[in-house]
């Protein structure tokens, strides 16, 4: 190896792909291949290969080996063409991301061809096999044309107090009731429809009208569902759900409505029960979830249902076949890092102590858990943190319009009040 | 065995992490001699609390409120027929037991709508916190009877109970404990534990015309709290004053020097309810105890239906076990009702109406008319409960009773 070559070496290029690059021209380089060498390098989306070949042959050229691009429709052809352009060394170098590495395989040859074989394509001279890998950085990633990386940086949240009750809350969600792109916290306390603001301050109080149900459930329970401008609201305590629209600064009745949906699934309550049916209409299409329904959220074409044992699972329009147990029914999805992807926030199913737990999960460590049908605690946890009460209701949104989600958890206390908590992410 | 069990010593276990859980059959064991149950003669705490597995306290169903100050309102639920309202308040106003003075201050009610409107007779104070007595009861309760089993109740006013079922196993107290240690029932009912638990279930002696010369001889000669503590099943305590400590502080005990005995002898009948031990106890107690003070007491055990309600006559003393209500006043019209005060119910409601507070002003009388009753308080009882760790939130209700609505069975 030459002085030069060994110096290169040293100098510890940068990026992966650098590194590539000099992984490369190290094997050439130690095997003695002669200038020119052609290069021809395949496998990977273009910009990748582009980038791969032009920094090999800045390698290559560094050391005087006088690097050629070749041009050619396989592997075989690029030995044929580097033939005719006269080139006395041949790279042919596949690229690939194998997440979370940059592999670079392939082969160095001699093109040289003795005058006395004649037209015969003899092979003289040295070869190489070349392999090498390195972990694939943010350029690497982005000329491959990959999914942003996960970030590296732990998940960071913060919890606060947004709003008090006196009584327990039966249902909850938060919704841009007001076009400002940020979201209202309503909630449904006794048979008041009662909205905040994201700064905590009440704007709204109004009764739910209609009649009372002749089977009411034991512990409050109802749905609050906000779609193109109508918010629906059903408490166990009344007989059907009532429409309201948001006006001058406070909700108007618009009359009954009969069906419930939490985005593109309707479901239908169980006289009696804090919970919905099993069978679920999602986007018309009937899916019977494993158990009754206690907590349905829905994230784009995502759904996490949550049942009365603590069995809850993902599903995106069909029903799941396994479920995740130990989830309490304050859980919900949200994008905290606006990277289009929901974490899942899950507190416990424990009914024994006067604490709770809420947690966030990455989606895929929760479908993880799923597909083996497994325990909460099995995932691994980006977040967690134990709080006083239960958390019994949990809806995501952008409450300071940010981007990010918040989610805010509605927090039953000992002394039969309520606490509505705000998870958002540190800045 | 005690530290497998769960004992009731706090009002109420918090429940936490997620909603109730619904679903199950919780096996009990019920520690009862009695047989069957109604809402005017539940007087053990045990027989009160069957009750109120089938029944619902008035209070808790309907909403009180006062339209006007002669009107009470009693609004009912859409489940409700006022009309089971109505014979609540008939039953109560029609029977001879104490519980009749609670509805002193009602002259007439009537259907209005869905709601029961009780004319009243003054102010008839705390008469809302009063109607929470077992006697009130509506049939409306969590569970209803279904062969051997209680199933809840769908259109329960509170909600459909958290449990499926309850299946009742009565037993003595030796094979209920028994029961519990096999794992057999989660919960055993009228077990005798030391806990400190609401008593509002009273046993007092009634005095017949001219024994009012017995009370210091009962006072001087019968430890209170030996009567609670060896004749009556635990819990159990002594009950100084008319209020029990639920409703007022108890004071000191005050020494009342003995009389002397009475020369010749004189005979007196003492009656008590065949169907309850600890007042056959507490008879043969005070009968040994007032002996040598010249007393000679036959006992007489008779049937409840015709003690209760029953006045003394010459020469005869009679226990009676009776409830009180949640309501320093509605426990006070009970007293003056069971010692043959009735005449100045009216005149003590009145007082009552202008007190500033109320609760304060019913414990003050009570203290007066403790001395001038014919009656003497004796002990007050409450439920014992063992339950295992897999049954949560068991609570009390405002009786002290535990509420087996609320429960749910744990998976953990």
């Amino acid at each position: 190896m030459s002085l030069l070559a060994v110096l290169l070496l040293a100098a510890a290029p940068g990026t992966s792909l650098e590194r590539l690059a000099a992984d490369v021209t190290h094997t050439v380089s130690a095997a003695g291949f002669e200038g020119p060498v052609g290069v021809y390098v395949e496998g990977g989306p273009a910009p990748i290969n582009r980038a791969a070949g032009s920094l090999v042959m800045a390698s290559l050229a560094a050391l005087q080996l006088a690097p050629v691009p070749v041009i050619a429709s396989d592997a075989t052809d690029a030995e044929q063409r580097a033939r005719e352009q006269g080139l006395r060394s041949l790279l042919r170098l596949t690229v690939s991301l194998e997440a979370p590495k940059l592999v670079i395989r392939g082969d160095a040859l001699s093109t040289w061809v003795n005058f006395w074989s004649g037209s015969v394509p003899t092979r003289t001279g040295p070869a190489a096999a070349i392999a090498s890998s390195v972990d694939a950085d943010l350029e690497a990633l982005t000329l491959a044309g990959a999914p942003a990386p996960p970030s590296t940086r732990p998940l960071e949240l913060n919890l606060g107090v947004l709003a008090r009750t006196a009584g327990l809350p039966a249902a909850m969600t938060l919704a841009d009731v007001d076009g400002d792109h940020r979201a209202e916290l309503i909630a449904l306390v006794a048979d008041t429809l009662v909205t905040w603001s994201s700064d905590g301050r009440v704007r709204s109080r109004v009764e739910l009208g209609g009649a009372l149900s002749t089977k009411p459930t034991r512990e409050p329970f109802g749905l609050l569902s906000f779609a193109n401008g109508r918010l629906v609201a059903w408490s166990s305590r009344r007989e059907r759900a009532e429409v309201f629209t948001w006006q001058r600064e406070g909700w108007r009745s618009t009359g009954g409505s009969e069906g419930l949906s939490v985005g593109p699934v309707t479901v239908t309550p169980r006289a009696g029960y804090s919970s919905f049916g099993r069978e679920l209409s999602w986007a018309g299409k009937i899916v019977v979830w494993p158990e009754p329904v206690e907590q349905l959220a829905v994230f784009g074409t995502l759904a996490l249902g949550v049942g009365p044992t603590g069995n809850a699972a993902l599903a995106r329009g069909q029903a799941p076949s396994t479920q995740v147990t130990g989830v309490g029914c304050g859980s919900t999805l949200a994008d905290f890092d606006g990277d289009g992807t929901a974490e899942v926030v899950v507190t416990t199913a424990r009914s024994t102590t006067d604490t709770d737990e809420v947690r966030v999960v990455s989606l895929g460590a929760f479908e993880s858990t799923q597909a083996r049908g497994g325990h909460v605690n099995e995932a691994a946890v980006a977040w967690q943190k134990k709080l006083e009460g239960r958390v019994i209701l949990a809806a995501s949104g952008d409450l300071d319009g940010d981007g990010f989600d918040e989610v805010v958890l509605g927090t039953w206390l000992n002394d039969t009040s309520a606490e509505f908590l705000v998870l958002r992410k540190s800045p | 065995m005690k530290r497998a069990l769960l004992c009731l010593c706090l009002a109420s276990l918090a429940h936490a992490g997620n909603r109730a859980r619904p679903g199950g059959t919780l096996q009990v064991a019920l520690v009862s001699p009695s047989a069957a149950v109604e809402p005017l003669t539940a007087d053990a705490p045990v027989d009160a609390l069957r009750l109120l597995l089938t029944h619902q306290l008035l209070c808790r169903v309907v909403e009180a409120s006062r339209p006007t100050p002669g009107v009470l309102r009693l609004a009912t639920p859409p489940s409700v027929d006022p009309k089971l309202v109505v014979e609540a308040l008939q039953r109560v106003s029609t029977t001879a037991t104490p519980v009749r003075a609670l509805l002193s201050g009602v002259t007439g009610w009537a259907v209005a709508g869905r709601a029961v409107e009780l004319q009243l007779r003054g102010a008839a104070p705390d008469l809302e916190r009063s109607l929470c007595h077992p006697a009130f009861a509506l049939p409306l309760g969590a569970f209803r009877a279904k062969g051997p089993k209680l199933e809840a109740f769908d259109e329960q006013p509170s909600g459909r109970p958290h449990l499926d079922a309850v299946v009742l196993q009565a037993a003595d107290a030796r094979t209920a404990e028994r029961l519990f240690a096999q794992r057999r029932v989660q919960v055993v009912l009228g077990a005798s534990t030391a806990d400190e638990v609401p008593q509002l279930f009273v046993t007092a002696l009634a005095l017949g015309p001219g024994l009012d010369a017995l009370k210091p001889a009962i006072e001087s000669t019968t430890d209170r709290a030996d009567l609670a503590r060896f004749f009556v099943a635990a819990p159990a305590g002594p009950l100084t004053g008319l209020f029990p400590a639920t409703l007022a502080a108890q004071g000191p005990v005050v020494p009342v020097s003995r009389p002397a005995p009475l020369t010749p002898p004189r005979e007196l009948v003492l009656r008590f309810d065949e169907e309850a031990p600890h007042e056959q106890s507490i008879a043969q107690r005070l009968q040994v105890k007032l002996q040598p003070l010249g007393y000679r007491l036959a006992l007489k055990a008779t049937p409840r239906s015709q003690l209760r309600g029953r006045a003394p006559a010459e020469g005869e003393l009679l226990l009676q076990s009776f409830v009180l209500p949640p309501s320093p006043t509605g426990a006070l019209l009970m007293w003056l009702e069971l010692g043959g005060q009735r005449a100045r119910i009216p005149a003590v409601l009145q007082q009552l109406a202008t007190a500033a507070d109320v609760d304060a002003r019913a414990r003050e009388l009570a203290t007066q008319l403790a001395l001038e009753l014919p009656v003497v308080p004796l002990v007050t009882r409450g439920l014992g409960v063992t339950a295992s760790k897999d049954v949560q939130h068991l609570t009390r209700d405002v009786l002290g009773l535990p509420r087996l609505d609320d429960v749910f069975l744990a998976a953990e």
